[in-house]
């Protein structure tokens, strides 16, 4: 006799079990699978905390600074139910202008940072610095700053014609002292670590490969796979790059009749610092800001677009 | 452009109006013809009780009707001949039986249906409307059943759709995907806009970007797929410009039916899925309520995904793309008789799926989709008239977070987006005589989006707001000459839209959106536009199987709400809402036969050629802005250039023996900008001559499945030409290529089905690890191997 294979589930055949078993399956399933997914609920949330560190170290409440004089804000923030994503330091005119002279982005439930700033010609600034978490709640602290009237402009180093070569470069050094006006090859640069501010490269990762300023302070970027040597070094310096310049150029004329550092501390814009500087191409006059916050501009008169080619240029630095 | 004035739409009203009384002047004359007929009555072999409901075919010239509820039906017929009517009901085997029409007497038929144990990929109706063939409309149409679905080696339901003929699949990453673009006719394939997508005949397209997100759908729970190729604005509407694909999912059709699948595969991907059906009450089928139960989990570790060209050296934030997605749907209704039943239906979403980048949050970057769907349908019938009715709401809770570095900077946002998009749809359809079939029907239907830019990182808050109001009126008649040898269609579809409540915002701006603020508007200005689109279709059938048929219709996308309200970074620059785009227009032209040989062999060429109008592009305005990092042009979407596309098809079906089936297709599309105007040619690049991107020239599929007493084979092949990267045709600045290069796969699914009720199968998906790049630059994920476990009930 040939045997009729038996049904899996055969529950359900059967009208009124079948019937109670499709109901639960419908109660359940849903149930379980909107507890899978889950249900966020939003707490009571308290902006974040943020205070200025007082101390010797510290520029305090409503100081005098010459123009160019270091300005040490210690700021401390504390996440209250959410991590800190954002701080912003500004300066407020007492016409209301306002300038970011800080915009840095984070993800940390708290942080104690140390930043030194640098007065500009203004000669009154609310500093401010506000905080944000990730809940877009706000906090915010501020102390006045007054420019000394008797403040004068500081000297500069000018070096003219210096040239650097790229990562393929056997020629020309990579590494460059700003102050001095010194390159240095690999060997000798990492016996002056503590005064290389500027290293050169050719950067072709990237949709338009072009010639580029950067620092052994870049971090995540093309320059630890064309110097490599860097991995091994102690100190590495990190100079920022005024990229806004692309949109509002700075002529080569002003760079050209600067003598003192008055032109360097305006042309400076340090919210717009960035770690590298792209498409450095001749006629440009591109501001930096070295790790010690001195000021200085480059103008490049020649740049080569190969991996093994040259970046001639005029510097000048705060002293 | 046509600059919309009080006189312009006053003019478009008008025409709206005249149009309108055109086409019920046309048609009602039609409505008192009559003929000779073929009658008969459908009943139970069980107990011999008459069968209401039932659906009745003439299978050589393809008139169909519905049994009443004594289970009697009529049909008429024009000339004397030998006939086939074929009948089917869910849950009954179907019958076909012959006879012979003189042209003087009545003819009078009895049928009794037996009782079958149903699977889905038996089911041929939808609703109340009669069964339809591929050659029962004068257009190509691909009707894919539930086997063809459930045999196909691929994860997602859009792997099935990639071996039909005339689709173009972009989801590099299959099921990691949240941006598959499935469109047809050598349409671009980064702009699913312009092919509609239905499910249960509700758009799926979002007004917003007319994106489609093709994960929520049960692969499960699907009975069949109809894709239908050319314009159906005329009847659809908007972003039926390349075509139509009409999801159906299943019915009811027993007591209790359904099935569970369980897989596990290829980068710890677990799933489970399931979709049950049943039936209430002692009047039923017939009558009483009926229910759908359906839903899915899946997980997946998923893969890296991006290209190692594009991997910056040292990079340790690239993770791989995980997946996890759930979904529940629900479905319940009350069948008064066999000829009205109303349901209401609901399902919900919710998936998120990785970004290939984590660096301080937990999920790192993502895209996220909370979706709810609800319908409410009645379909009706009495006589020779039948209506369908749908309300439906699609809600999308949609957020993407963005967490990268850029230049050594940390970067967090989220993107938030709620589109909303509901409508109602009424059709009426009534046979009129022997000759003719009209449907007539309107439409509402409204698209908002709320979207915002929330900044974690920055202290920006950016909102853009709009919304889309559609109205429209369409009819399409059908005439039937020469016992239904000839078939005629005339449609018409007008539309009239309106964009309004459009906003662009930004709070806080920090330093490096500032100048985005003079763009910003509390009111963007509302705009109304009117879209008319008609269709001509001719049809003759030699026999049931063998046809010609010519077509020209008009297909059109409404723009979306992204491009009217929103204003943002683009590559390269910057881009600016443009509230007065209006829609893009493709006038097709089309011709294909299909043939049978040798009873086994049915071939089905045909070629097209497609003009777009209005088609948008990206054009600068003149303008520039001061970024801060670069001055960069400004640019706007406009209806600039026109396309030119010409293709061809053809499709290869063969059943040699019972146990096994082949197929083979071959698609050509030739799809290129002929005119296009830049508005600053030193800035603009002049697209003129270019082709459009993500569009293979030529694509061929084939398969063959090999039925057999140990394993059943689904064996499949797929060849997809090179595709340009780039609107502007030029190599990629990273790859160095301007095209994605040409790939094949193949891919093979096993299974055995045991004791009829459970099946184990194993799907190997590309299975020669081809790692290849369809679009967006990221690769895919080469070999998927996944095992599956079955249990129907």
């Amino acid at each position: 006799m040939k045997k009729i294979p038996r049904p899996i589930l055969s529950i359900l055949h059967d009208k009124k079990r079948g019937n109670v078993f499709i109901l639960l399956m419908a109660f359940f399933l849903p149930l379980s699978f909107v507890t899978l997914s889950g249900c966020q609920k939003e707490g009571d949330s308290q902006p974040p905390l943020v205070l200025l560190k007082t101390g010797s170290s510290y520029t305090p409440d409503r100081s005098i600074v010459a123009v160019g004089g270091a300005i040490r804000l210690g700021i401390e923030a504390t996440g209250m139910n959410a991590n800190i994503t954002n701080l912003v330091v500004k300066k407020i005119m007492p016409d209301g202008t306002v300038k970011v002279v800080l915009d840095s982005g984070m993800n940390v439930m708290g942080f104690s940072l140390d930043r030194t700033f640098f007065q500009s010609v203004e000669p009154e600034a609310r500093w401010t610095v506000q905080v944000m978490d990730k809940n877009r709640l706000f906090a915010t602290t501020a102390i006045t700053i007054f420019k000394d009237p008797n403040s004068t402009w500081g000297g500069i180093f000018e070096y003219a014609g210096l040239t650097m070569g790229y990562q393929d470069n056997t020629a020309y050094g990579h590494y460059l002292d700003p102050a001095t006006g010194k390159c240095y090859f690999a060997d000798t640069a990492s016996l002056n670590q503590s005064s290389i501010d500027v290293v050169a490269y050719y950067f072709n990762d990237d949709n338009l490969p072009s010639p580029t300023f950067s620092s052994p302070g870049e971090q995540g970027g093309a320059i630890t796979a064309y110097y490599p040597e860097l991995s091994t070094w102690t100190t590495l310096r990190y100079t920022k790059w005024d990229v806004s310049v692309d949109g509002d150029p700075i002529p080569v004329s002003v760079f050209d009749a600067c003598h003192n550092d008055s032109t360097l501390i305006v042309s400076y814009d340090d919210v717009w610092g960035k770690r590298k500087f792209k498409y450095a191409d001749a006629g440009k006059v591109i501001p930096f800001m070295t790790a010690t916050g001195k000021r200085g501009l480059i103008k490049v008169i020649s740049a080569d677009h190969t991996t093994s080619g040259k970046i001639v240029f005029d510097l000048k630095i705060q002293q | 452009m046509t600059k919309l004035t009080p006189e312009n739409l006053s003019l478009n009203r008008r025409w709206f109006i005249t149009g309108w009384v055109m086409m019920v002047a046309l048609v009602v004359p039609f409505l008192c013809m009559a003929g000779g007929r073929v009658t008969g009555t459908v009943k139970t072999a069980l107990d011999s009780k008459p069968l209401p409901g039932a659906h009745v075919l003439v299978v050589e010239t393809g008139q169909g009707t519905v049994t009443d509820a004594n289970g009697v039906w009529s049909i008429m017929l024009q000339s004397p001949g030998k006939y086939r009517v074929k009948v089917t009901f869910l849950g009954y085997q179907p019958v076909e039986k012959s006879f012979r029409y003189t042209g003087k007497e009545e003819v009078t038929l009895a049928i009794t249906l037996q009782e079958a144990v149903l699977e889905a990929a038996e089911v041929e109706i939808t609703g109340n409307r009669p069964v339809l063939t591929e050659q029962d409309v004068p257009r190509r149409m691909d009707l894919i059943p539930a086997q063809t679905i459930t045999e196909n080696p691929g994860q997602n339901i859009t792997a099935v759709l990639d071996y039909v003929s005339g689709v173009n699949l972009s989801s590099t990453m299959g099921l990691f995907s949240n941006s598959t673009v499935v469109s047809l006719r050598g349409l671009s394939g980064n702009d699913q806009g312009r092919t509609l997508v239905l499910i249960d005949n509700m758009p799926l397209n979002k007004a917003d970007e007319g994106t489609v997100n093709w994960n929520l759908i049960n692969r499960e729970n699907v009975e069949g797929i109809e894709v239908t190729k050319g314009p159906g604005s005329a009847r659809y509407g908007s972003s039926a410009m390349g075509g139509v694909i009409n999801i159906r999912t299943r019915k009811a059709t027993a007591p209790i039916g359904g099935s569970a699948t369980l897989s596990y595969g290829t980068f710890n991907t677990l799933g489970l899925r399931y979709a049950a059906s049943g039936l209430l009450g002692p009047g039923r089928p017939v009558k009483g309520f009926y229910y759908d139960l359906n839903g899915f989990y899946r997980r997946s570790d998923g893969y890296n995904a991006e290209i190692p060209e594009y991997l910056e050296p040292g990079d340790t934030f690239t993770v791989n793309n995980f997946l996890r997605e759930v979904s529940v749907g629900a479905k319940a209704g009350y069948r008064f008789n066999a000829n009205h039943a109303i349901d209401i239906g609901g399902s919900f979403f919710n998936d998120k799926r990785g970004r290939g980048v984590e660096i301080y949050e937990v999920d790192g970057a993502y895209e996220r989709h909370e979706t709810w769907q609800t319908t409410l349908r009645y379909e009706g019938k009495e006589r020779n008239a039948s209506w369908n009715l749908l309300a439906y709401t699609l809600t999308e809770n949609f957020r993407r977070m963005n967490e990268y570095m850029s230049e050594g900077e940390y970067n967090l946002y989220l993107v938030k987006s709620l589109r909303s998009d509901l409508g109602i749809n009424a059709d009426f359809t009534i046979n009129a005589g022997r000759f003719q079939e009209i449907t007539a029907g309107l439409e509402f239907k409204q698209g908002s989006v709320d979207g915002q830019d929330i900044y974690y990182t920055a202290t920006d808050l950016i909102t853009n707001r709009g919304r889309m109001e559609n109205y429209a009126l369409f009819a399409q008649d059908i005439f039937r000459f020469f016992q239904n040898r000839l078939q005629i269609d005339v449609g018409l579809r007008l539309n009239q839209a309106v964009f309004h409540d459009g906003s662009f915002t930004i709070e806080n701006p920090s330093y490096s959106i500032e100048y985005m603020v003079p763009y910003q508007d509390t009111v963007i200005p509302r705009h109304d536009w009117f879209q008319a689109d008609p269709k001509f279709s001719v049809q003759y059938r030699f026999t049931a199987n063998n046809r010609v048929y010519i077509t020209v219709a008009r297909g059109f996308r409404a723009p979306n709400l992204d491009d009217l309200c929103r204003t943002g970074k683009k590559r390269n620059g910057f881009k600016v809402s443009n509230p007065a785009l209006n829609p893009e227009t493709l006038d097709n032209y089309e011709t294909g036969a299909d043939l049978v040989l040798f009873k086994k062999l049915h071939l089905a060429p045909s070629v097209y050629y497609s003009i777009g109008h209005n088609f948008m592009y990206y054009v600068s305005t003149g303008d520039s802005v001061n970024m801060g990092y670069k001055r960069a042009p400004v640019f706007q979407k406009q209806n600039i250039s026109r396309v030119d596309i010409f293709g061809a098809e053809i499709d290869l079906n063969i059943e040699p023996v019972s146990w096994l089936t082949l197929f083979a297709n071959y698609s050509f599309a030739h799809s290129a900008i002929t005119t296009y105007v830049p508005a600053d040619p030193a800035v603009d690049v002049d697209l003129t001559g270019k082709f459009l991107t993500d569009v293979p020239m030529h694509k061929a599929t084939a398969g063959v499945t090999w039925r057999n007493k140990i394993v059943h084979l689904n064996v499949l092949y797929k060849y997809v030409g090179s595709r340009w990267i780039n609107d502007e045709n030029e190599p990629d600045p990273v790859l160095g290529i301007s095209r994605y290069p040409a790939y094949s796969t193949f891919s093979v699914r096993a299974w055995h089905t045991f004791f009829k009720h459970l099946t184990i199968a194993l799907n190997l998906d590309n299975i020669f690890d081809v790692i290849y790049v369809d679009d967006r630059l990221q690769q895919s994920p080469g070999r998927m191997i996944n095992a599956e476990i079955t249990v129907k009930f």
